[in-house]
């Protein structure tokens, strides 16, 4: 690059720093000279725009001689706008110092353009030039929307308004008109701007007390904003302001045709908005019935109980002034008797009974199924021929079972036959990590046919080129096993503490047992490591194990303690007395006096601590919360289970909290594969993530996979299992409760879970703070419409919650109706221990009115 | 980043509903290619449930269930819909943002009075202001529609034109021409009256569902939602995107489900009489329909150019094609009528009925030369052909693709690759090039012997 050296007036002005000269130079100078000055002009910003990123680039330095200053750079910009077209201008991101009185030397045909494109950024400078009038007022959108941000200092709007009174004539108007987007929109500014600040709310308002803007041009408007059914969260605010605006029933009766519009909307806080004003014009007597109800039919497709009980009083007042529209009235009625809410039900139902005609009456017969069981009797009145009554169908529950023995012939993971399927599936586990059984069967595949792998080595090149692409704990891992059994040099290795500097103590056993199993391969003698798991879920058949140990291969090392320990804990629960025979025929080693011991072992052995939940207040300042945690009691002194340790001290340590990389669900379930016959310490850290985050605070998707785990039928439902389970069912996250739904009704069906357990469990945990009884009342409802045994489920359960209540929590009402309805349903009374505990509970409002209804 | 192509629509005035002599005037906006085609001029019968209906394919259209982290800040320009005029059908087609949403509403002869001046397919023009219009329509007043205008009325109407040029992604085009191939392959699966439909989406969850599939089957009260596969349930994820049909639920006769059989996409359709509305949904929202690949097979194997222009000669808007009259017609074994319709449905040739199980004729108002060749996929197992990068030994097959070579093995009658998009698949969207690639080799064998 050579020396920058100026070739006219202009450019040595700009080196000179001097944009005044600039402008005289560049307008003494006619429109081609000019134009022939562009290029140069362009080529010089291309150079110089180095400096907006790299002040002190050495070629730069070198280039012009010196930093380039920032009068420079602006006599630059000056020069570009006076012999530049727009796109140059926008290019040379022009200081809006500079643009206005460039503007007022010279104002080129494009400067309204510019000011429509630009306005959104330099709304200041567009709106002087438009005072100024070098331009006329930007039409588009961005304008409205930047002014309708300035309103986030109402001073600064205020004096826009006074320095531009025009924005009166229609312009304040049309931003009631447009939606806005993510970042501004008047719901959005009046709600982040603060009251302090000043709201547009209030400002409209007072621009209509002060007569500066028309109330019927606002009016209008806000319905037409209404009729595009923006979001809620935007159509919300106009809503609000046709609220405070109180119009009057003149107003609404000029509009009347727009309002019965509205009822047709989905967006709630409008349909509530209509049926108010539709009312108002119904009570001033200008609303007759015949017009009125085909509005209300349209509003019948609500969902939402409060519109339902506008609507009621609309069609009983539309009824009392015109009789003659009764059956049209009960028709619109009858459209509400699909919503889940029995007292409602209930009302309609008394209004068809008064105002139905018999065609009508006939039709309830539809909706048989559909209507609460504490209101059948009431429909069954209403129908002219009454339907046969249905008596409930005898459906017990399952007795309780012990869960599916995990070495059920089903549950055996088949081997893979020969080299093209391993290759195969061990493609599909570099893209598949969560399925660890998987992992398990690729293991010991490429252990046993090592000799083969070794030889057909370039096979798995593109499964090679693959593994050093992923990033994905297990798979990342598995990645890394290939390659060293491969013969090739370890890749790079991932971060192994998290951001609190802990260690991933659980990761590091899983690298090191792949690290081993790699050099087993590595070594080209077939061999069968003893941790890899013969069954789903992470078990080991122990006839298997006696197998591998007496077959390990003499030419391989000893497999290490850490390889011996993992089998061990993997073991199949049962009694094995042909293995444990075999065994103690042979002559004993450390590791058969261990593996004997392990098969003598009950399998309802007590372990040597429990696990317990609690949760704590905390507070700082004004800010307090609860955290829930799980630990062993009692703590034990040493490391008697290295998982259980690792919980107990680094909570979350095990599956890499705070490391996001290795938050899967492929590490959940390898976890829970180390020692699948005790999940309780996995499902303890479960239990503890699930509670932690019942209100979705943040996304955790990996915590689903702890509730899958309850979903095996060969999972006990332990305690921690239980917590999980509660908490699923309590859970905001819509995905996660519909896998606890399932893992509730499959384990019932199973015979592992008892109602009463999980019932019990309920009941105590909504003596506390944890649960929100509306949400599990969902989840409940959900339960029972899955599986005809749903009913009797849900009842149990209901049941034994009521039973373990030690006070009524807010909004026990959700729960009681459901308890209410399904024992009706199913002509099942309360058991003694829930009707007692029932009695002393000081219920109010709507569970008060339930508890009666209840206790008969 | 993802390649758009550049659509123009222009319109010789707005699309509008405006008050009418009797009720009101629904005039739709017409645009194909420069021209501005007449098809129908009649009235809605049921106005208030049309008026619905076609709020819901704007609202699809403008609707975006995913957005890329990459695009998060660029605002994305809805396509408008289509109208397809043929076969004394009006159908009305939409295709969301995100690709992830197909509308189409179907209007049989009972749903009108009026005239088709015309038969054919064009885009029209659907405005927010025409929506909040419609919002007004009441059932009680008559509601008339235009689609096109008569060149006299033309000549006397005055009127803005309107442009509009929206970019339109190669994935968005892709996904909306793959969506017939997977309609092709479903079945109804589950059928629920009106009210118990009602009853089931109003205990859809309210929040996004997008990371857990969900599945429907019928429960002892309707139908139910649940977490894990059951026999005969059909697989939906994101159940935000079923909102689209709630406005239309208090009217519905019937609502029937379709899958094809791996789960990879569901129909969602509403029954009202004399109009449907089908909703479909792919796999995921992420995912779009645009890489699914379920064409492919058909596509690679275009060698029946005889079988293709005999039935394409037989294209006149018709509302259903009966593949076996068409074989019987043509003299063409069924088997090659529905190779051919498969890739007449992936060029924006044919559409695909549900309801009717089979395709109708109607030609999307794209640039034929975007269609062309859009699978990257099929372009790439060509290549791999002209190469002679595919080597067959019996039940294996090696594929060289630059300097990896891929291991393929044959399972139960079709092929398995070791290849990262097989692998995280397993097929379910569609074969990856070098299984495409094996198999026409395999075919182009048995057919020279």
């Amino acid at each position: 690059m050579s020396v920058f050296s100026a070739e006219n007036d202009l450019e040595r002005a700009i080196q000179a720093g001097d944009p005044d000269s600039v402008c005289r130079l560049a307008l003494a100078l006619g429109e081609r000279e000019r134009e022939a000055l562009r290029p140069r002009l362009r080529l010089l910003h291309k150079r110089l725009e180095v400096r907006r990123w790299s002040p002190s680039d050495a070629e730069l330095l070198r280039w012009w001689g010196q930093p380039v200053t920032t009068s420079q750079a602006a006599a630059l910009q000056a020069g570009i706008y006076l012999c530049g077209n727009l796109k140059d201008v926008h290019a040379a991101h022009v200081r809006d110092d500079l643009l206005l009185p460039l503007a007022k030397a010279h104002r080129p045909a494009w400067v309204a353009e510019l000011a429509e494109e630009s306005v959104a950024w330099q709304f200041g400078t567009w709106q002087a030039f438009h005072l100024a009038g070098l331009c006329p007022r930007p039409q588009g959108e961005a304008y409205l929307l930047r002014l309708m941000a300035s309103a986030r200092w109402r001073k600064d709007l205020d004096a826009t308004l006074a320095a531009d009174p025009g924005l009166y004539d229609g312009t304040l108007l049309r931003l009631l008109e447009i939606e806005g987007n993510a970042d501004t929109s008047l719901a959005g500014v009046d709600k982040y701007s603060g009251s302090k600040l000043g709201t547009w709310t209030e400002f409209f308002l007072e621009q209509m007390q002060t007569g500066r803007i028309a109330r019927s041009d606002v009016l209008d408007r806000l319905l037409a904003a209404l009729e595009c059914d923006w979001p809620q969260f935007r159509s919300g605010w106009h809503s609000r302001l046709h609220g405070l605006m109180q119009p009057s029933v003149e107003e609404m009766a000029a509009r009347c045709a727009r309002y019965r519009g509205l009822c047709h909307s989905r967006i709630p806080p409008t349909v509530t908005l209509a049926l108010e004003a539709l009312g108002q014009l119904q009570q001033a007597g200008v609303l007759p019935a015949a017009e009125l109800l085909p509005a209300l039919r349209a509003a019948s497709a609500t969902a939402v109980k409060s519109h339902w009980e506008l609507l009621l009083r609309l069609l009983t007042e539309a009824v009392r002034q015109a009789p003659d529209q009764a059956a049209a009235a009960a028709q619109v009625a009858l459209q509400g008797l699909v919503l889940e809410a029995p007292p409602l039900q209930k009302k309609l139902l008394l209004f068809i009974k008064a105002h139905g005609d018999v065609e009508l009456r006939a039709g309830l017969a539809d909706y048989l199924a559909l209507i609460a069981p504490s209101n059948q009797a009431l429909l069954q009145s209403l129908l002219p021929q009454p339907a046969a009554p249905t008596a409930p169908v005898a459906l017990a529950l399952p007795p309780a079972r012990p869960p599916l023995s995990p070495l059920a012939p089903e549950r055996r993971l088949t081997p893979i036959a020969d080299l093209d399927e391993l290759l195969e599936r061990a493609a599909y586990l570099l893209e598949n990590e969560q399925d660890c059984d998987e992992l398990e069967r690729v293991i010991e595949a490429m252990t046993r046919l090592a000799p083969q792998v070794q030889e057909q080595a370039a096979r798995f090149k593109p499964l090679l080129k693959r593994a050093a692409k992923l990033k994905k704990a297990l798979a990342r891992d598995f990645g890394q096993f290939l390659v060293l059994a491969l013969g090739g040099a370890a890749l790079p290795s991932p971060n192994s503490w998290d951001y609190h500097c802990h260690t991933h103590s659980g990761h590091h056993l899983l690298v090191q047992r792949l690290a081993e199993l790699a050099a087993w391969v590595r070594s080209g003698i077939a061999c069968a490591p003893l941790a890899v798991a013969t069954h789903r879920g992470g078990f080991i058949d122990p006839a298997v194990l006696l197998q591998r140990q007496l077959d390990w291969p003499a030419a391989l090392p000893e497999p290490s303690e850490r390889e011996q320990r993992s089998a061990l804990q993997r073991l199949a629960p049962g009694p094995h007395p042909t293995v444990l025979a075999q065994l103690q025929a042979l002559p004993p080693t450390a590791f058969r006096l261990a593996f004997a011991a392990a098969l003598q072992q009950p399998p309802t052995a007590p372990r040597p601590y429990q696990w317990r939940f609690t949760s704590e207040t905390w507070q700082h300042g004004e800010q307090s919360g609860v955290h829930h945690r799980a630990f062993i009691e009692p703590e034990p002194k040493g490391a008697p289970n290295q998982l259980a340790w690792l919980a107990l001290h680094q909570p979350g340590a095990y599956f890499g909290e705070g490391y996001r990389e290795h938050q899967t669900e492929g590490m959940v379930f390898y976890a829970a594969s180390l020692q699948p016959a005790h999940l309780e310490d996995v499902l303890a850290e479960g239990a503890r993530r699930l509670s932690n985050n019942l209100d979705w605070w943040e996304a955790q998707w990996p915590n689903r996979a702890f509730l899958q785990l309850l979903l095996n039928p060969c999972t006990p439902m332990t305690p921690m299992a239980l917590h999980c389970l509660a908490f699923g069912l309590a859970g905001k996250e819509p995905g996660q409760t519909a896998v606890a739904v399932d893992a509730l009704l499959q384990a019932t069906l199973q015979g592992r879970l008892q109602p009463k357990a999980i019932g019990t469990l309920l009941g105590t945990l909504l003596n506390g703070p944890m649960l929100k009884p509306a949400r599990l009342a969902k989840a409940l409802a959900a339960a029972k419409r899955l599986d005809p045994l749903g009913p009797r489920l849900v009842l149990e359960v209901l049941q034994a919650l009521v039973a373990a209540l030690e006070s009524a929590p807010k909004d026990l009402g959700s729960l009681l109706e459901l308890l209410h309805e399904t024992g009706l349903e199913l002509q099942a009374p309360l058991p003694t221990p829930a009707l007692e505990r029932l009695t002393t509970l000081a219920c109010v409002g709507r569970a008060k009115a339930l508890q009666k209804q209840l206790l008969g | 980043m993802t390649a758009a192509l550049a659509q123009s629509y222009h319109y010789l005035y707005a699309s509008a509903l405006a008050p009418a002599a009797a009720g009101s005037q629904l005039a739709l906006a017409s645009s194909s290619a420069g021209l501005h085609p007449h098809f129908f001029s009649g009235q809605f019968l049921q106005p208030r449930l049309v008026a619905e209906l076609l709020s819901t394919v704007h609202r699809t259209v403008a609707a975006r269930f995913y957005t890329p982290a990459n695009t998060l800040a660029k605002a994305i320009a809805a396509a408008d819909p289509i109208v397809t005029a043929g076969g004394g059908l009006l159908r009305f087609e939409g295709f969301s943002g995100c690709g992830s949403t197909h509308v189409r509403v179907d209007l049989l002869p009972a749903a009108y009075a009026g005239e088709f001046v015309g038969n054919g397919c064009t885009n029209v023009d659907f405005n927010a202001p025409m929506r909040a219009a419609l919002s007004r329509v009441r059932e009680d007043e008559a509601l008339f529609c235009e689609v096109g205008r008569s060149e006299l009325a033309l000549r006397s109407a005055g009127g803005e034109v309107v442009e509009k040029k929206v970019p339109l992604p190669t994935r968005w085009l892709r996904g909306l021409l793959e969506v017939q191939a997977y309609q092709a392959r479903m079945r109804c699966q589950l059928e629920a009256s009106g009210l118990q439909a009602l009853r089931f989406f109003r205990s859809l969850p309210k929040a996004s569902t997008s990371r857990t599939p969900l599945w429907i089957a019928a429960g002892p009260q309707g139908l139910s939602l649940g977490a894990t596969p059951r026999p005969g349930a059909v697989r939906c994820v994101d159940v935000q995107r079923l909102r689209l049909l709630e406005p239309l639920l208090a009217r519905a006769q019937a609502l029937r489900l379709y899958a094809d059989e791996a789960q990879q996409a569901s129909a969602w359709e509403l029954e009202f009489g004399s109009t449907r509305i089908t909703l479909t949904l792919s796999a995921e929202t992420w995912r779009g329909f645009s890489g699914e690949g379920q064409a492919l097979r058909a596509l690679i194997r275009a060698d029946d150019e005889a079988a293709l222009a005999a039935l394409r000669a037989q294209l006149r808007w018709q509302a259903q094609l009966d593949a076996t009259a068409l074989a019987v017609q043509l003299q063409l074994t069924p088997e090659r009528v529905n190779s051919a319709l498969q890739r007449l449905a992936n060029s924006g040739l044919v559409g695909f009925d549900l309801h009717a199980g089979s395709y109708f004729h109607r030609e999307l108002p794209l640039q034929r030369d975007w269609i062309a060749d859009f699978h990257p996929r099929l372009q790439a197992a060509r290549e791999l052909l002209a190469q002679q990068a595919v080597r067959l030994q019996g039940a294996l097959a090696e594929v060289r693709s630059g300097e990896t070579l891929y291991t393929l093995r044959r399972l139960a009658g079709s092929w398995r690759c070791t290849c990262p998009w097989f692998a995280k698949h397993q097929g379910e969207r569609g074969p990856c090039k070098h299984v495409l690639a094996a198999e026409a080799l395999e075919e182009q064998g048995e057919n020279a012997t």
